[in-house]
């Protein structure tokens, strides 16, 4: 959990544009509006550079908002060591986007955060940043800049050239990877001291199991100015859904200082349990059809191969006790799906269904036979209406 | 006889014993009458050639649907009209699942040409996913000329069936989404284009279908 500190730390400046960047084409997909959220509690173990480790407590709270054509997306962190000390810190971000449905989309946005720690005055920043996406099926790339401003007391002027890429290895987008390259140049307050100018090189490599969502990323630091040795940093991250809405969060890493702000550079390892806002069993699959069936409460079926061959049902319905399919490969006759253990909207069936086209309807808990909501809907030759499947 | 693949030959040997354990499922769900009309039509279909399960299992669906027995035996005849389109049009080696499908097709206004274009591109192993995909196209609004012009590029350039149903299952959520069909589609197979390959010189110039175009895939939003 304490990962979500650091990453937060390197958000800030320049790096929140980043966050932006990779969250935008999954945000571009979602066309309803859709909240998740998180908060984190945990404890954390720290070690900076010449200084014995120390434990803190750890609470940290993550809330994002996307609709087709804008996202705010907003975090923290408050951190108590066992001195009574407290270090806090949160972020604000926002970005709007071209209307969808086109392989180019513009994006602006916006940043504000802030850092502090007891008995010292915060550190606030914000940014503006503008980018270009170029998107295809399982990916895109982007180009962009911003600029923006540190006050610590003093102002500190930072301006960021970034470009990007993702791609998806799934289409649904479960495995991924991300690469940035980044260019910061900071103006200081005062004449006498030159404000640092790098280069970021990040890659990020996600991955969303049933239950289990990894989330590793790495980068070096290269200096401008001074001919310096590259600075290395990486972390990983787990996090084990036991229930729909309760996880378990595992993380380590190092992250480098933030000159800019006065946060040094730390290795830390920390370990949280997350309370979710939205219901996994779905959320943690980025599916573009969950997010829209789901609107209408209509019952989704999917399907996916099982061994050899044999094919399996899922069907996504709030079916109190019964949930029935009624199809071609049933001979018309009504087949119970078995409930998830553990996500009660989630019934399976798995059973030998040729190649093709089927047509199918489901009943929920008895009642009149409907359409899953994700399937064209066409009328039958009895003056009806079935879904269309097609199985792979 | 037709030409026909081992499969269909398989279903014509097993078909008496076939035959009868299909009556006895009609006889549990449909009256006298209308069983020995919808029998008539599948024995004609076997001596045709044609596979005999969609046949059954349209009866089947209209009796479980409480449809009149001259609606489910309208409805079968249709059908095996369909099936023997499909069939000829999906010569010379059709599978049982292929002329189904392509009589699905038929069914939401695919033609005949569409489904010979489409063997062309594929002279050889089923099409029944492309044929269930280009009817879930249509069934969806992208008109049919449009459909079978993408749906047979992307056959001819490689994809895979779980390629072409991702993208009939996106076409589907765009426009649930409020977008047109075919800007939907226009959409999906720029995506679909982008990681496909070009198409082979030489199968580019099979079928009557175009071949891949700035209009059809690579059009600038």
């Amino acid at each position: 959990m304490y990962a979500s500190s650091v990453r937060l730390q390197r958000l800030t400046v320049p790096f929140a544009a980043c966050f932006v960047a990779h969250s935008a084409p999954a945000l571009a997909q979602r066309l309803s509006p859709a909240v998740d959220g998180s908060v984190d509690v945990g404890s954390a173990f720290l070690r900076q550079p010449d200084l014995p480790g120390s434990s803190v407590l750890t609470l940290a709270p993550q809330l994002r908002y996307a609709t087709i054509r804008g996202a705010l997306s907003s975090s923290g962190i408050l951190a108590r060591t066992p001195q009574n000390r407290f270090t806090g810190q949160g972020i604000l971000a926002g970005s709007i986007y071209a209307p969808p449905l086109q392989r180019l989309r513009w994006e602006l946005g916006a940043m504000v955060s802030t850092f502090g720690v007891s008995n010292a005055g915060p550190t606030t920043s914000w940014q503006l940043l503008a980018r270009e996406h170029f998107t295809f099926e399982s990916g895109g790339i982007f180009v962009g800049g911003g600029a923006g401003t540190t006050h610590r007391p003093s102002d500190w002027h930072t301006s960021v050239a970034q470009v990007g890429s993702f791609y998806r290895f799934d289409a649904l987008g479960r495995t991924s990877i991300s690469g940035t390259a980044a260019y910061t140049a900071t103006v200081s307050p005062t004449p006498e001291e030159r404000g640092p100018r790098y280069v970021d090189a990040v890659l990020t490599w996600q991955q969303a199991l049933s239950r289990v969502e990894l989330l590793g990323e790495g980068g070096a630091r290269f200096g401008i100015r001074e001919a310096q040795r590259a600075a290395p940093w990486v972390s990983a991250s787990v996090v084990w859904w036991i229930t729909p809405r309760i996880g378990v969060v595992g993380s380590a890493g190092r992250a480098l200082a933030d000159v800019v702000r006065g946060t040094p550079t730390v290795r830390y390892a920390s370990v949280a349990l997350r309370l979710g806002l939205a219901d996994r069993s779905t959320g943690n699959i980025p599916s573009r059809r969950v997010t829209a069936d789901d609107d209408d409460g209509a019952p989704r079926l999917e399907v996916s191969r099982g061994e050899g061959e044999l094919r399996v049902l899922h069907v996504h319905a709030a079916a109190d006790s019964l949930v029935e399919i009624i199809a071609d490969f049933t001979d018309w006759e009504p087949v119970r799906l078995a409930r998830d253990a553990t996500i009660p909207t989630s019934w399976t069936l798995s059973c030998v269904i040729a190649p093709g086209t089927h047509r199918v309807v489901l009943r929920i808990d008895g009642g009149s036979p409907i359409v899953p909501g994700n399937l064209p809907r066409v009328p039958d030759d009895f003056g009806g209406a079935t879904g269309l499947l097609t199985v792979p | 006889m037709r030409p026909h693949n081992w499969a269909a030959s398989a279903f014509l040997l097993a078909g008496p014993a076939l035959l009868s354990a299909q009556d006895d499922r009609l006889a549990a769900k449909l009256d006298g009458e209308t069983r020995q009309a919808v029998m008539r039509t599948v024995d004609a279909a076997r001596s045709l050639g044609l596979p005999l399960e969609p046949l059954i299992n349209k009866a089947l669906e209209g009796a479980t649907k409480r449809a009149p027995g001259p609606r489910i035996e309208a409805a079968v005849d249709t059908l095996l009209r369909r099936l023997e389109v499909s069939r000829d049009a999906l010569a010379p080696s059709p599978t049982p699942r292929d002329i189904a499908a392509g009589a699905d097709a038929l069914a939401y206004g695919a033609t005949r040409q569409a489904l010979a274009s489409m063997r062309a591109i594929r002279p050889s192993g089923s099409i029944a996913v492309p044929l269930a995909v280009l009817t879930q196209l249509v069934a969806s609004g992208v008109p049919v000329a449009r459909a079978t012009r993408v749906v047979s590029d992307l056959i001819r350039r490689g994809a895979r069936d779980e390629q072409l149903i991702a993208l009939s299952d996106d076409v589907r959520w765009y426009i649930a989404s409020g977008a047109s069909p075919e800007a939907a589609l226009d959409v999906r197979m720029r995506g679909l284009s982008a990681v496909l390959p070009p198409p082979a010189p030489a199968a580019a110039a099979t079928g009557d279908v175009q071949s891949p175009t700035a209009a059809s895939c690579c059009k600038k939003p």
